[in-house]
């Protein structure tokens, strides 16, 4: 095995201290204030049309009908933001992460449509006022009689509510991830669906020029964004590349490396610790997408991760042929040295979370002593990338602590110890300048939640605690 | 985001918010309608519960008192009013009768638009007038005896489907004298319930001398149904 080893030369050099953190919050605030402002657009955009002033509480037309132009405005701008943040945009990775990302776009998709369904109850009620019909009456009016626009958007309603059913917490427990997957796929068509009545019957939007043309700039944005980094890039990127797997390589019983290697791998531009979407193309696997880190740190000869086996999925990519075509997504992540900010770095990996501590303790750049890794395995001699880690800290000087076995208590993310000390002391016992170090932490949720509370109480600020969730 | 950058985004936010609020209310001075009104409080006859900004409104609330009579009795032509002041003799059928009216009147409008024929008062002692003859210089004023009510001409508007809802509208315009007298609904199917703004446009056409609709200030719930009564007649007043 050891002669299987491939090492990377670390980094040169790395920016230490909070002013680069200064510059990705910047950015952030930069991103989040520009989507408030698109909100404060489309309520200006409300606001302008001068409807407020006409509304009288005893006749509910008049306000329904502005709850109904105010919440569709909403929606819709929320919608287009839900979207773009799940729309794998490089420059929201690079400032909040893919998990983020994805956690926040999880959080709109109630809100939304709570929204959505206000407008379309405000309307319709407002409609049916209007017209003196009962409400079962004006709706089917409004499907069947009045163009086919509203007939669209009523579709396109039902689809939203399938989509968000589909993906709250219990649905997604019932559902395969595939069902899922597809059911979601739905939400494209929603969302063009009910463009149509936009233009054609909203208030604030048809035949007034200025407002049709922010409104179009909108979803153009959004939809370009959605076209190239979600759909065209991977594929275009792939075809330059030519990414194939190389070879296969048994890293433990439950654990596989996967070499891909291609054209000008140099280009890729990915880093330690960030992870790529892996798509393998045969006919019956091309349509699933697979989230993986780098195991190794970025070079010109090959991409690798290093598989576990947890799912069917999983366990059929270990059997992967060489020779394979892969589509890779990426790279995406904040999981990297760019969020370092001191001298010292403690990187604590649990299990099949060690492939990104592995790339991270190749790549940074350190002298000895600077770098405090701790592994948690069930048996080491079971343990994926086990040696490599050995290797790399006896080359580097690094100080490498399995912990082994099962753990004390429930709440204790270590294994068990005899005078059943607390974590955070055993670990300010394993690395002394815990507190002051930057702490990269990869492992299943629940397990980094532990760890970030024991690192909590042995004084590490927050902002220095590394973690990526797998948010999917 | 930092606290700083909070409080900026909500300043400007609220800040864009009031001026557009202020421009929003200010635009929408001159706004009058809103059918939804109109339709909560049409029991009790008064259409122009929220017309603030329109001139014939003072004397428009006494139309509505009349719908049926002059609906069933003159299907297509209001020639054979007697005269009256203008702005209560633009009284029009409820919606509901012209619509009743519609099926029958359309076959016979369409024939008449082909030719834009005037369809003169048969009654009066005037003929029409020539068909080429412009609205004002009438041959009648010249003469020696000024009856106002005699040169009543009619002239039909093209029928106009609704952009969205699909309804259909049409529209006759009566001038007496080159004043807009009356203006009748020949085909008036909008969408179920839109078609309660019809009395209020037709009111505000007559009283404005035939000028249209101001649709950009419009909030009435009936945005489609408004456009296309201001098509057909628009068309209408184009052929005198």
């Amino acid at each position: 095995m050891t002669a299987n080893m491939r090492f990377t030369e670390p980094n040169k050099k790395v920016r230490l201290g909070f002013r680069k953190i200064i510059k990705v919050q910047r950015g952030q605030d930069f991103v989040e204030a520009l989507a408030w402002l698109s909100i404060v657009a489309v309520v200006s955009m409300f606001l302008l049309d001068g409807n407020l002033a006409q509304i009288k509480l005893e006749t509910p037309p008049t306000w329904l009908t502005a709850i109904s132009r105010l919440t569709a405005l909403v929606a819709t701008d929320i919608l287009l933001i839900h979207m773009l943040l799940v729309a794998r945009v490089p420059w929201i990775d690079r400032l909040y992460g893919h998990d983020r990302a994805t956690l926040t776009h999880k959080k709109l998709g109630k809100p939304i449509l709570y929204l959505v369904i206000a407008h379309f109850l405000a309307s319709l009620i407002s409609y049916a006022i209007t017209a003196k019909t009962t409400i079962v009456n004006e709706f089917f009016t409004l499907a069947l009689h009045s163009g086919r626009d509203l007939l669209w958007s009523i579709l396109a309603l039902a689809l939203m509510i399938v989509v968000v059913v589909s993906s709250i917490n219990i649905a997604r427990k019932r559902l395969s991830y595939e069902t899922w997957y597809v059911v979601h796929l739905l939400s494209y068509f929603s969302v063009a669906l009910a463009v149509p009545h936009q233009f054609s019957t909203g208030t604030d939007i048809a035949g007034k020029w200025p407002q049709t043309f922010f409104w179009v700039t909108l979803y153009l944005f959004v939809v370009c964004n959605i076209a190239w980094f979600r759909f065209l890039a991977p594929i275009v990127g792939s075809v330059y590349h030519g990414f194939k797997v190389i070879e296969t390589a048994s890293e433990s019983s439950d654990a596989t490396s996967i070499y891909i290697g291609g054209r000008n791998l140099k280009r890729v531009g990915g880093k330690a610790g960030q992870f790529y979407i892996l798509r393998v193309m045969t006919g019956k696997e091309w349509w699933r997408a697979h989230p993986f880190s780098l195991s190794a740190a970025p070079n010109d000869k090959f991409i690798r991760f290093t598989i576990g086996k947890r799912g069917d999925d999983t366990s059929l990519l270990q059997l992967i042929k060489p020779g394979t075509r892969i589509i890779l997504e990426g790279p995406y992540g904040v999981f990297t040295e760019d969020r370092r900010t001191r001298e010292k770095v403690t990187l604590i990996a649990a299990g099949i979370g060690a492939p990104p501590i592995r790339a991270l303790a190749e790549s940074m750049a350190a002298r000895p002593g600077d770098i405090n890794i701790i592994y948690r395995v069930r048996s080491e001699s079971d343990a994926p990338l086990v040696e490599e880690l050995k290797e790399l800290s006896r080359r580097r000087g690094f100080k490498l602590t399995l912990l082994e076995g099962s753990r004390g208590n429930p709440k204790s993310w270590m294994p068990a110890h005899p005078e059943n000390l607390p974590d955070h002391a055993r670990l300010s016992l394993i690395a002394p300048w815990v507190s002051e170090s930057d702490v990269f932490i990869c492992g299943p949720a629940p397990w980094t939640k532990t760890v970030e509370k024991s690192l909590l109480r042995a004084g590490t600020p927050s902002h220095q605690i590394h973690a990526e969730e797998f948010a999917w | 985001m930092r606290n700083t950058t909070k409080t900026f985004v909500a300043s400007v936010g609220m800040g864009i918010c009031a001026i557009s609020y202020a421009i929003g209310a200010n635009s929408a001075a001159g706004t009058s309608f809103s059918l939804g009104a109109l339709n909560t409080n049409s029991g009790s006859a008064n259409p122009t519960v929220g017309v603030s900004d329109n001139p014939g409104a003072s004397n428009t609330s006494s139309s509505s008192a009349q719908p049926s009579s002059s609906g069933s009795a003159t299907t297509k032509t209001s020639a054979s009013h007697s005269p009256k002041p203008s702005s209560s003799s633009s009284a029009q059928p409820s919606s509901s009768s012209s619509n009743t009216a519609t099926a029958a009147a359309k076959k016979k409008t369409k024939k008449t638009t082909k030719k834009t024929t005037t369809t003169g008062s048969s009654s009066g002692p005037t003929p029409a007038p020539t068909h080429t003859s412009s609205n004002t210089p009438t041959p009648k004023p010249s003469t020696s005896t000024p009856p106002p009510s005699n040169t009543t001409v009619t002239k039909t508007g093209s029928l106009v489907r609704e952009t969205v809802y699909g309804g259909q509208i049409q529209v006759s315009v009566t001038k007496t004298n080159g004043k807009v007298t009356a203006v009748d609904l020949l085909v008036a199917s909008a969408t179920a319930g839109r078609d309660g703004i019809f009395p209020y446009l037709q009111q505000l056409a007559v009283s404005s001398n035939g000028a249209q609709f101001n649709t950009a200030k419009n909030r009435t719930g009936a945005t489609y149904s408004a456009e296309a009564f201001n098509q057909s007649l628009a068309s209408a007043m184009s052929k005198f």
